[in-house]
């Protein structure tokens, strides 16, 4: 069932356009995380959503009702800011219980609830400390029990975790997965970074400069780049692109400007079809003389104990690599690299062809 | 600790005493006038006659004070400054807390609630502070007539009323602007529209410069004399009119004594605003530099 819907929404501030038209339709209890690079217009689109902005043209319907022009406080949608927006002068207790109070609801009743989400989110002690006394991850988590006791029909979180230290940005990760298991509530989270929406999503929608690029569960994506941007946006390190070209065969891929080929498979293209391949750092294997694909020279490891990252140089096209095993090599060292797979992007349109995968098909 | 040290430590001794002395100088010297108006009003007329100026009262006598709160002619009334003192509170309390109230208000809107124009708006009451009191006199009695207010208390308030807002939003809107606006959003959010979020959340977090708002406008509105003398009447002169109408109305030689003593009694509560408030005064005007 189609929880919140957007349609067409386009946003100019004066003459820039930041949104583009965008297209979405959220099920019930979904997380959907809205990634993309800063700037890309996502938070102006949450708060479209959350009716703090007005959007240029387009709709929003919750549970099919047309809410564009509904004002945030009558959406009934929670939201989370990346600053918390705690109100400084209201103790955590009276942070929690403004909203409640505010919507005349039942004060024993709120008070309960109150005493239940603080034990949730392991504020039992802090509740009579102002904002300004707590730290950077207890305030995180007065934010989220506020948006909580909304009792919402959507959460909306703008880059909530940003501000916090990695370790933090872990644990609250999970608090905030979990609670979504609990409340199953649908939820509109954005981002910048990829691991969050990697690992929260049930979907993610990856934007770039006003344009949704692709829509899909994390691992299709990966799987599955729409385009070389989507390809390029998530994994870490990079994925690997070369320019490439159709040889005139029609059998082979040529790497231009270089003496590197490989076979073309599961797909027929035609002579001198200029391409780029994306090939991600796992799929290239270091191997020996005979099997490899290509030599390249190294020119910087990270050795990060379960995995290692390879930065190499072969014949003027850096090549990222990472694997599980411990490569004992130095700056300049020869490593013979074999490719498992890679994507084929058309260089026009930078759209996905097809994708390779050599294991399948030797 | 080497010598250098202690050298050090002794001249940061001594240019605090330097320092110190200096500035208990100053006190003096600025205290001085207020010393003799407080020795003056205690004397009789007698004592002032023949005495110097600078000595302690012999006849400490409380007379002049009875006087001037309820005895002393202004005019052909013979009853003291208590009735426009009264004037004044009457005036001031209303101006006060209508513009403070007002200038919230506005800061709050000039800057979370913005509408189209609102720099513009902005940029008149900014200006409106410092048109001259002298070129507003004339159209304001002139409106003031038409409005049948002339000559009352109540025509006096909405004058100050006018004149202060334009301070007034200027302090709320320098405070305000600094208030974060995901504070606002998160308000909204939780369902809470424009009323509620300034009761509950602005106003409570902007005690500080409600403080400067009121010990200014307070200050302005009971020092006033130029606006009392040209808009009230009679009757309805605030206290700082009335003082000068007593001084200036003494038949049998200058009453000293009382003069000082009814001086006193006209700036005892902007003195008494000062001294109760003054900190949070200078909190409010820190609270905008300091960003946190
Ligand atoms: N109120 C505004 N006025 C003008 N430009 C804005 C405003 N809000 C956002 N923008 C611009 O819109 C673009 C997208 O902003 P935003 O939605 O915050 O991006 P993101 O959240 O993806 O980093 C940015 O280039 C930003 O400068
Ligand atoms: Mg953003």
């Amino acid at each position: 069932m189609i929880d919140l819907e957007i349609k067409n929404i386009k946003k100019n501030f004066e003459k820039t356009n930041i949104l583009k038209g965008i297209n979405l339709e959220i099920n019930k209890g979904e997380f959907i995380v809205i990634l993309g690079p800063s700037g890309c217009g996502k938070s102006t689109l949450l708060r479209i959503v959350a009716g703090l902005e007005t959007a240029s043209s387009g709709h929003v319907f919750l549970t099919g009702k047309d809410i564009t022009v509904l004002p945030a406080r009558e959406r009934n949608m929670a939201m989370v800011f990346q600053s918390y927006a705690l109100y400084p002068h209201l103790k955590v207790y009276d942070n929690f219980s403004y909203g409640p109070n505010i919507r005349h609801e039942d004060k024993k009743q709120t008070d309960k609830k109150i005493k239940e989400t603080a034990a949730v989110l392991n504020l039992e002690d802090q509740l009579m400390k102002y904002p300004k006394q707590l730290s950077g991850g207890q305030r995180q988590r007065v934010a989220l029990g506020r948006a909580m006791l909304r009792n919402p029909s959507c959460f909306l979180f703008d880059e909530p975790l940003s501000n916090l230290d990695a370790n933090l940005r872990l644990i609250m990760r999970r608090k905030i997965f979990s609670i979504h298991q609990d409340l199953k509530i649908t939820t509109l989270y954005v981002t910048h970074d990829q691991l969050e929406a990697m690992t929260l999503a049930n979907r993610i929608v990856l934007m770039n400069n006003g344009y949704v690029e692709q829509i899909g569960a994390p691992l299709d994506i990966y799987d599955k780049p729409k385009n070389i941007f989507t390809a390029k946006f998530l994994g870490s390190p990079n994925i690997t692109l070369l320019d490439g070209i159709i040889d005139a065969s029609g059998k082979n891929i040529k790497v231009i400007n270089s003496k590197i080929v490989f076979p073309l498979s599961g797909v027929s293209l035609e002579a001198g079809q200029e391409l780029v391949l994306g090939i991600r750092p796992e799929d290239i294997l270091v191997s020996n003389k005979n099997e490899a694909n290509f030599p390249a020279q190294v020119e910087f490891i990270e050795a990060t104990g379960g995995l290692s990252i390879i930065y190499a140089s072969a014949e003027g096209c850096d090549i990222r690599i990472s694997t599980t095993k411990r490569i004992s090599a130095t700056l300049g060292d020869t490593l013979y690299l074999k490719v498992q797979g890679m994507h084929l992007f058309d260089k026009k349109t930078s759209q996905r062809i097809s994708t390779i995968n050599y294991q399948q098909n030797p | 600790m080497s010598t250098n040290d202690n050298i050090i430590y002794v001249s940061g001794k001594l240019s605090r005493f330097f320092i110190y002395a200096i500035l208990l100088l100053a006190t003096l010297f600025y205290l001085f006038p207020l010393y003799v108006m407080l020795a003056t009003s205690f004397k009789t007329l007698d004592e002032i006659r023949i005495g110097d100026m600078l000595a302690f009262p012999q006849f400490f006598t409380l007379d002049s004070w009875v006087n001037a709160w309820g005895k002393s002619c202004i005019g052909v009334e013979c009853s003291g400054l208590k009735g426009y003192f009264l004037n004044s509170i009457k005036m001031a309390l209303p101006a006060v807390l209508i513009s403070t109230i007002l200038g919230a208000l506005n800061g709050f809107i000039l800057t979370k609630w913005r509408f189209p124009g609102h720099t513009l708006i902005f940029g008149l009451m900014l200006f409106g502070c410092f048109i001259p009191f002298q070129s507003i006199l004339i159209p304001m009695a002139l409106v003031l007539g038409k409005l049948k207010l002339a000559g009352g208390i109540t025509g006096l308030i909405i004058v100050h009323i006018t004149y202060g807002i334009g301070f007034t939003t200027l302090f709320f809107r320098n405070y305000y602007i600094n208030v974060p606006t995901e504070i606002l959003n998160a308000a909204k959010m939780e369902g809470a529209g424009f009323f509620t979020i300034f009761l509950k959340i602005f106003v409570p977090a902007s005690l500080p410069i409600f403080m400067v708002s009121i010990i200014w406008q307070f200050t302005n509105v009971w020092n006033d004399f130029l606006f009392g003398v040209s808009f009230a009447g009679g009757k309805n002169y605030p206290v700082t009119v009335a003082l000068n109408n007593l001084i200036n109305s003494t038949t049998s030689g200058k009453e000293y004594n009382v003069d000082m003593a009814a001086a006193i009694i006209s700036a005892a509560p902007t003195l008494l605003v000062y001294v109760l408030a003054g900190k949070y005064f200078v909190r409010g005007l820190l609270a905008g530099s300091v960003k946190k």
